[in-house]
């Protein structure tokens, strides 16, 4: 009963934590991801600059610093977050901008072919969008977006440095009161690995699939 | 905007030898784990491709529990859970050992798509000239998987630069812990943080360009 009380629930209760903001964080940034994804199809080259330039940022700059920029430098500019939805606006942004890379890959990869037939039998843009060019390319889409969804949620752990009380810092508590580093750390890893293990597994089944059939990967060699 | 905040560089200016030391440290544990990583990678490589069943599916286990948990995990596993078993490593080695480890995993796959990448005739090739195993994989099947491999390695390397921040947490001193050690001291985040994502664009943006550089030097030399 004491090793539940002390160590099994409190982890618990930081999963729950991590788990919601995984999920937001996946949902939001699958989201801003497809919307930029379809909107680089149709922006204007300042547009593309801007979100070349963005992308950029998310890439070439590590995650904890720009949680860190979102949480100390936005309320220069009168916006204050708490830590946990300063974990959510961080990590959705980075999300979104690399969703919006595996987007535009898989929308550049359904042949050109596709929309010059669909526009000659009478579908406006936004028709053969959705229901031509968007279709095939969400099978290329999907196996490296659950790779990217895999690293969005061990990405979730840098937050417990924010001071939000997910897995990690739970993790980090319990070993303060019972030392047992050991049997906590271990247990964390094999709750990450639970959570993210099936998932892979999933992502190759899918890639397989699509490969076998003659689909290309998104964001591989042209 | 800005309001009562005036921006002051000379902030970052009078603790600038304080953050040489910390991007030397940064730079230190980025080499070691890039380096050491590789050799992982290698063996892990061959590991995976021995006709010894135990071996390949250690190597196959290795990978999958590495790669389905985040790098800080490991950390603090290393950190805060070996002490249980009486090993203590210090923060330097205990980072060091983490990168190493979950990145290695990484460079195992990708090396092995390069090994499989190379057709089984160079191996006759090599073996009819009358080199032995170990000279025809040193001399004739590794240069070539490299070549073949450098952008998805170049790719990994950055994560591990970007990786190198969340050492801080183990009360690493380097780079960005001495960054937040300093934002707590005189609350300037906005020049320090600045500054940091400067310094870390630098760091990844020159990585990356001197590997494409190498990698376009290979195109040619063919």
């Amino acid at each position: 009963m004491e090793w539940y009380t002390g160590m099994v629930a409190p982890l618990m209760r930081g999963l729950l934590v991590t788990v919601e903001l995984a999920t937001l964080v996946l949902v939001l940034g699958s989201i801003g991801g497809v919307l930029f994804g379809v909107l680089w199809g149709i922006a204007g080259p300042v547009v593309r600059a801007a979100m070349t330039i963005a992308i950029m940022l998310s890439r070439g700059i590590p995650l904890l610093v720009q949680v860190f920029i979102v949480f100390f430098v936005l309320p220069f500019f009168g916006v204050e977050f708490t830590g946990f939805t300063t974990a959510v606006v961080a990590l959705s942004l980075f999300a979104a901008a690399t969703i919006t890379e595996i987007v535009r890959g898989g929308i550049l990869a359904v042949p050109h072919g596709q929309m010059d037939a669909a526009r000659s039998v009478g579908f406006t843009y936004y028709q053969v969008m959705r229901i031509v060019i968007f279709p095939q390319a969400f099978r290329s889409i999907l196996p490296p977006l659950i790779t990217q969804f895999v690293f969005l949620i061990k990405a979730t752990s840098i937050i417990s440095l924010l001071g939000v009380p997910e897995i990690m810092l739970a993790g980090r508590e319990v070993i303060e009161r019972t030392l047992l580093g050991f049997q906590v750390m271990a247990m964390i890893w094999l709750i990450y690995t639970a959570i993210c293990y099936p998932l892979t597994i999933v992502g190759r089944r899918l890639e397989a699939n699509f490969q076998r059939r003659g689909f290309r990967p998104a964001l591989g060699e042209p | 905007m800005f309001e009562g905040y005036f921006l002051y560089w000379g902030a970052v200016w009078d603790v600038l030898p304080k953050m040489a030391k910390g991007l030397l440290i940064t730079l230190e544990i980025g080499v070691m784990s890039i380096a050491l990583g590789l050799g992982v990678g290698v063996a892990g490589a061959l590991a995976r491709n021995s006709s010894r069943r135990a071996v390949a599916t250690a190597a196959l286990v290795y990978v999958e529990i590495m790669r389905n948990s985040p790098s800080l995990v490991k950390m603090y596993f290393i950190y805060f859970g070996l002490p249980s078993l009486g090993i203590y490593p210090g923060p330097l080695l205990s980072a060091v050992a983490a990168l190493v480890l979950h990145n290695g995993a990484y460079m195992t796959e990708i090396v092995r798509g390069g090994l499989a990448a190379i057709p089984r005739t160079q191996v006759l090739a090599a073996r009819s000239l009358g080199m032995g195993t170990w000279t025809t994989f040193q001399v004739v099947i590794l240069p070539q998987a490299f070549d073949n491999v450098l952008p998805s390695l170049s790719n990994n390397w950055v994560e591990i630069v970007k990786d190198t921040s969340l050492t801080g947490a183990l009360s690493v001193r380097e780079f960005f812990h001495v960054v937040e050690e300093q934002i707590s001291a005189t609350l300037r985040s906005f020049e320090f943080l600045t500054v940091a994502a400067v310094v870390y664009l630098v760091l990844t943006a020159s990585l990356s360009g001197a590997l494409r550089t190498a990698e376009a030097r290979i195109k040619y030399r063919r």
